[in-house]
């Protein structure tokens, strides 16, 4: 499972920037290894994602 | 299972392809699969509607039902160094990017991988007969006699004895032993598989909508 996402640096499009998707609704920064770019969740968004992974959540829970 | 019926020569063994005939192969067989195959179909149902209720929103104007991306902004904060005179300031520049929620959103890829049907019959079917008969004539008798007497000028005594034993004995010892064992394991195992390549190719083109995109260089009037 995809717990761990990664996008490309919106920066310097080089680098490979790795999320972790839960931990981005904890405000937490994650950073670029090429140009030290860093990318986080704004509040608006955040209950946006948190219903997604709890919809995700509950998908594993009826599926085993 | 059919009767073994003696063939004069003893009950007949069970006949295999008689034990055989008349099992349910298509359910031992297809049974497992067809569920295997419904839980995988459920289970992408599921993953899809997910995805489309979640990363996604429906537009239906009464025509054509589209959809589209649910987009989250992130905050994106990019360290510049500026040269300024004996020295280099650190500057952080913020600036705001809208993501398709698709790209960074934990996919549920779970899918029964593989499914392993065992059948193992087993039919045994025995005779054995074993007769034995042990004649054996045995009677017990006794008798004595003795007699004296003369013959001319001699004295002569005769004695003697009779036995006799009889008896009789047989045995006979019949066996026949049949027996089925049957077994049926179906062993299922689901784990996550791949992310699908259509999947994958559009959050690919996601990803890639939000990289920079290096613009003409303006000429100076």
């Amino acid at each position: 499972m995809r717990e761990i996402t990664e996008l490309p640096c919106p920066a310097c499009a080089r680098g490979t920037i790795s999320i972790v998707v839960r931990q981005l609704l904890t405000g937490a920064a994650f950073a670029c290894p090429e140009c030290a770019t860093e990318v986080t969740l704004t509040d608006d968004s955040r209950p946006v994602v948190a219903e997604g992974l709890h919809r995700l959540d509950r998908l594993r829970g009826r599926v085993g | 299972m059919p009767d073994a019926t003696d063939n004069g020569a003893g009950p007949a063994l069970v006949s295999m392809a008689q034990a055989f005939t008349g099992l349910p192969m298509e359910s031992l067989i297809g049974g497992p699969l067809m569920a295997a195959a419904k839980a995988n179909h459920q289970m992408a149902c599921d993953q899809i509607n997910y995805l489309l209720s979640t990363c996604f929103t429906t537009s239906d104007d009464g025509k054509d039902a589209g959809y589209s991306p649910v987009m989250i902004t992130m905050k994106v904060s990019r360290p510049v160094l500026t040269p300024t005179a004996g020295s280099t300031d650190i500057q952080n520049i913020e600036s705001v990017i809208q993501v398709p929620m698709l790209t960074i959103i934990p996919l549920n890829s779970l899918a029964v991988d593989s499914v392993d049907v065992k059948f193992h019959m087993e039919v045994k079917s025995a005779f054995s007969e074993t007769k034995e008969d042990k004649s054996e004539s045995k009677s017990h008798e006794d008798g004595s006699f003795s007699g004296t007497g003369w013959i001319g000028p001699f004295q002569c005594t005769i004695s003697g004895s009779v036995s006799h034993d009889s008896s009789n004995s047989s045995s006979d010892t019949t066996q026949y032993a049949k027996s089925n064992l049957a077994q049926y394991d179906v062993e299922v195992h689901a784990g996550q598989i791949a992310t699908p390549p259509g999947i994958g190719v559009l959050i690919q083109a996601f990803a890639n909508a939000i990289s920079p995109i290096q613009m003409p260089a303006q000429k100076a009037a």
